[in-house]
């Protein structure tokens, strides 16, 4: 490595996955960013630089028995260290009010400040299809 | 409750492409249903918990569910009926009146018929299993399709694994690794047998770097082992021609192999109509209006040829859904006002995937008919294709004859990942017409063709 701080990253953000090369120049760090088709290529790679961050996307336990399983997503992103301990949050967790899809069923998940919504449908629920 | 029988158009299959249909056909003014097999609309989106859905169609980042409910809701809006938990027996061409019927059968109406003027076949695909791609040794339980392993984890909300091998890169297997780490399971690695991955580059990042399960290429499962339940595998690595490497097995314990190797088309149910097929697509060959060689047959979405994205399959289920409308209003005009029967005959020319271009839909171009699929662009047609190789710079030319109808520049085209082009059809019809048909056989074709100025060494998998 001629460049310690010089890394490439694949961006997440759409399906293009621009391959990116990211570097940090100097101390207060400015950012260069190149291979990017938008800008939410540049922000995603500062991110990744910085504080790698994803969507997580699992299941919730419910107290209803004609909908046992609801899934969820946050309501963006969340630190990528954090996904383990917010799923060991959800896994002792019910869901105990029906709700729509992109309705919030946490407005804190694990200390994130990031919410949790509902993506499955809990009013006219069926899991066994 | 007993069925309406006769409907305009009859869509098959109310997963993201049949719902997209089913709403452009009722918009276009048809009185059309659709017929599903499963209790619940959404088709395979309703296990598809991971996000990256509708970027391109709501500019969101939905999860699968929150996408089939939307198009769910239009659905319901619009008061079209969604006849679920019924089976489609088969279809048949009635030749005097042109007119469908569809056998059906479900538990409330026991076997019953549907007539429709049009049909729309948004079957989806399958999952390719274990015996096709010749795992050979014990048969134990734990061998699954990483969407049925997907179907298991996220609706029925069991682990069928504590740790498992992955073999295949496709998408829903690098997805479903990421899901089995988050939920405790052990993916001890990724395995393809091809140089180079079959997923997205994006999967192969959030779904395998960021937790450090490896991706193991050049390399495939020989052997599986295990008396009533999977013991372990064998893993060897394969050579540039996919040979087995005498001397490079490796035992893996593990409880499951999850495959991940492909998807293929399901046209069981419209292939006995003769409906002409794609050998590389493995789907039906269809014109710009997503018409099969039948006529006023239709086809979308994985049906036709398997999608990296669902944007794209609600995109061709729109436009058949509104041709399906198109047609069976002509046809039913027709038949109010004289005794001919059948809409104007098609005027279709052969596109032609040359160079490296693995294929490209639709695969034919009818220039007596053209039904746009969006407002404003009424004159353009969308096309997808895939290159057959991976090159980091690539040229796609289209022409006519010796017109140049486009020629655009890749960056990197690869096999996995499909690209889309749209066409204006206005310039085509005035280069193809009058004297089209004055030319002689071999030109009357649309070429398509992929160069590469850098290639790597991998093709495509023929989903054939």
């Amino acid at each position: 490595m001629t460049m310690a701080d010089a890394r490439q990253i694949v961006c997440i953000q759409c399906p293009q996955g621009c391959t990116l090369r990211a570097e940090k120049l100097g101390t207060v760090p400015s950012y260069e960013i190149t291979g990017n088709k938008c800008p939410r290529g540049r922000a995603y790679a500062i991110k990744e630089l910085t504080n790698p961050s994803r969507t997580l996307t699992t299941t919730v336990a419910t107290v209803f028995s004609d909908c046992p399983l609801v899934s969820v997503r946050t309501d963006g992103d969340i630190p990528l260290r954090d996904v383990f301990r917010a799923m060991q949050e959800l896994n002792s967790y019910r869901a105990k009010k029906r709700l729509h899809p992109g309705e919030v069923m946490i407005a804190d998940l694990a200390g994130t400040g990031v919410a949790l919504l509902a993506t499955s449908d809990m009013i006219t629920p069926d899991t066994t299809n | 409750m007993p069925v309406k029988k006769q409907w305009d158009v009859v869509v098959i299959g109310a997963g993201p492409a049949g719902l997209a249909a089913a709403i452009a056909a009722c918009d276009s003014g048809a009185d059309v249903c659709i017929i599903e097999r499963e209790k619940k609309p959404g088709g395979v989106l309703k296990q598809c918990i991971h996000d990256g859905f509708g970027l391109i169609r709501f500019g969101e980042r939905l999860s699968g569910p929150e996408y089939a409910y939307r198009y769910h809701q239009m659905v319901s809006e619009r008061g079209i009926p969604v006849i679920s938990e019924t089976y489609l027996l088969g279809i048949t061409k009635n030749q005097t009146d042109g007119k469908f019927l569809l056998q059906m059968q479900n538990s409330a109406d026991s076997i019953f018929i549907l007539e429709a003027r049009a049909v729309v076949a948004a079957t989806g695909c399958r999952e390719r299993t274990a015996r096709q791609v010749f795992i050979h040794g014990d048969r134990p339980a734990g061998i699954l399709t990483a969407g049925t392993a997907q179907y298991i984890v996220n609706i029925q909300g069991f682990l069928p694994t504590r740790r498992c091998v992955i073999l295949g890169s496709g998408d829903i297997g690098l997805i479903m690794a990421r899901r089995l780490t988050l939920e405790g399971a052990e993916v001890e690695g990724v395995y393809e047998i091809k140089p180079e991955p079959s997923g997205l580059t994006r999967n192969i990042q959030q779904c395998l770097t960021d937790f450090e399960i490896p991706l193991h290429l050049s390399a495939t499962v020989l052997a599986v082992h295990g008396k009533r339940r999977v013991e372990s595998v064998v893993i060897g690595k394969v050579d540039q021609s996919g040979q087995p490497i005498t001397g490079t097995e490796r035992t893996v314990p593990c409880d499951a192999l999850i495959l991940s190797v492909g998807l293929i088309p399901e046209n069981e149910i419209i292939e006995p109509l003769g409906v002409e097929m794609d050998r590389k697509t493995g789907g039906p060959i269809v014109d710009q209006n997503m018409m099969t060689s039948l006529d006023g047959l239709f086809a979308c979405g994985n049906a036709v040829h398997v999608n990296d994205l669902v944007d794209y399959v609600s995109e061709s289920g729109q436009t058949a859904g509104k041709a399906a409308a198109a047609y069976a209003n002509v046809q039913q005009q027709r038949g109010l006002l004289s005794e001919r029967r059948t809409v104007s005959a098609r005027r279709l020319i052969n596109i032609q995937a040359a160079g490296n271009m693995h294929y490209i839909v639709p695969q034919r171009l009818d220039l007596a008919h053209h039904v746009g699929a969006d407002d404003g662009a009424d004159n353009c047609a969308a096309f997808y294709f895939r290159s057959r190789v991976r090159a980091n710079s690539a040229l796609l030319r289209i022409s006519a004859g010796k017109t140049l109808l486009e020629e655009r520049r890749y960056a990197v085209v690869r096999p996995p990942e499909m690209e889309r082009i749209t066409l204006n059809l206005a310039d085509l019809n005035h280069i193809c017409s009058p004297d089209w048909n004055d030319l002689p056989g071999q030109s009357r074709l649309i070429k398509a063709e992929l160069v590469s100025v850098s290639e790597g060494g991998d093709s495509a998998n023929d989903n054939g």
